[in-house]
């Protein structure tokens, strides 16, 4: 079976089914990366389609010495999120009037509580704890996806999880 | 790996493990064009911006009788300038 770098590498050669590979293996991990972050369903979806996109015109910019294709897309889908985000946020203080409800809804009190939590979490914490804890990525790869020093990937776990278990345990008393 | 720092937070991991993702169709199927996405910007639900008037009884009343006045206003002008 091949590898995510062995598709890359034959996709960057003009193969066709590498691509179809490597979308058909990485597009979960990176909607479900996404989507823990914002909990948009149709951002989520925008920008999983947006990396891909954008895949095909820096797929020569991939180097399998420098890091996984994995680390690669979910470096080139953090980016976009965060400049979406940006931008929406500099939209939102021009237009306050504008801002769209919230149309998620949860299913159950316990699932709330920890999707809650993990948004309330600040955004760089954020991002390290959904890397670390649901895609189980090396701190190396973490530090290459959020172009941080590899001590700040550790520190912000801690401190993320700290956070976390202080919020959790908050709402659980006031439950 | 980092994930080991989860082994000692049993509780905590517990409850990360309960956030579940369902994977949309629409993801493998296509992309929403422009137009689309700009149809569903419109239809999305946005807060009222005149939620904090009608939320008292006094905003209320004045959002009433505000067009009325300047109804009656607009009409002696009106008659005024004629």
């Amino acid at each position: 079976m091949m590898s995510n770098e062995e598709w890359m590498e034959a996709y960057k050669n003009g193969d066709v089914v590498g691509f179809e590979q490597l979308y058909s293996r990485l597009y979960e991990p990176l909607y479900c990366f996404l989507f823990r972050y914002t909990r948009e369903d149709q951002l989520s979806i925008d920008i999983v389609q947006d990396t891909f996109e954008r895949l095909q015109y820096i797929k020569q910019d991939f180097d399998h010495q420098k890091g996984t294709v994995k680390a690669f897309l979910f470096q080139i889908a953090y980016r976009l999120m965060i400049n979406k985000l940006n931008r929406r946020k500099k939209w939102r203080t021009l237009f306050p009037f504008l801002v769209p409800t919230s149309s998620h809804r949860m299913s159950a009190d316990e699932r709330l509580t920890i999707q809650e939590a993990i948004l309330q979490l600040p955004e760089k914490q954020r991002a390290v704890i959904l890397l670390v804890y649901y895609h189980d990525l090396p701190q190396e790869e973490i530090a290459q996806i959020l172009s941080i020093p590899l001590g700040t990937v550790k520190s912000r776990l801690h401190n993320a999880m700290r956070t976390l278990k202080e919020e959790l345990k908050e709402e659980d008393f006031d439950a | 790996m980092l994930k080991d720092e989860f082994q000692k937070e049993q509780w905590l991991k517990d409850s990360l493990d309960q956030d579940k993702v369902e994977i949309p169709k629409q993801l493998i199927t296509y992309k929403k064009s422009r137009w689309q996405r700009f149809l569903q910007y419109l239809a999305s639900p946005t807060k009222d911006p005149l939620e904090p008037i009608c939320t008292s009884s006094v905003g209320y009343t004045s959002l009433k009788i505000v067009p009325i006045v300047a109804a009656v206003f607009i009409t002696i002008l009106q008659i005024l300038l004629q």
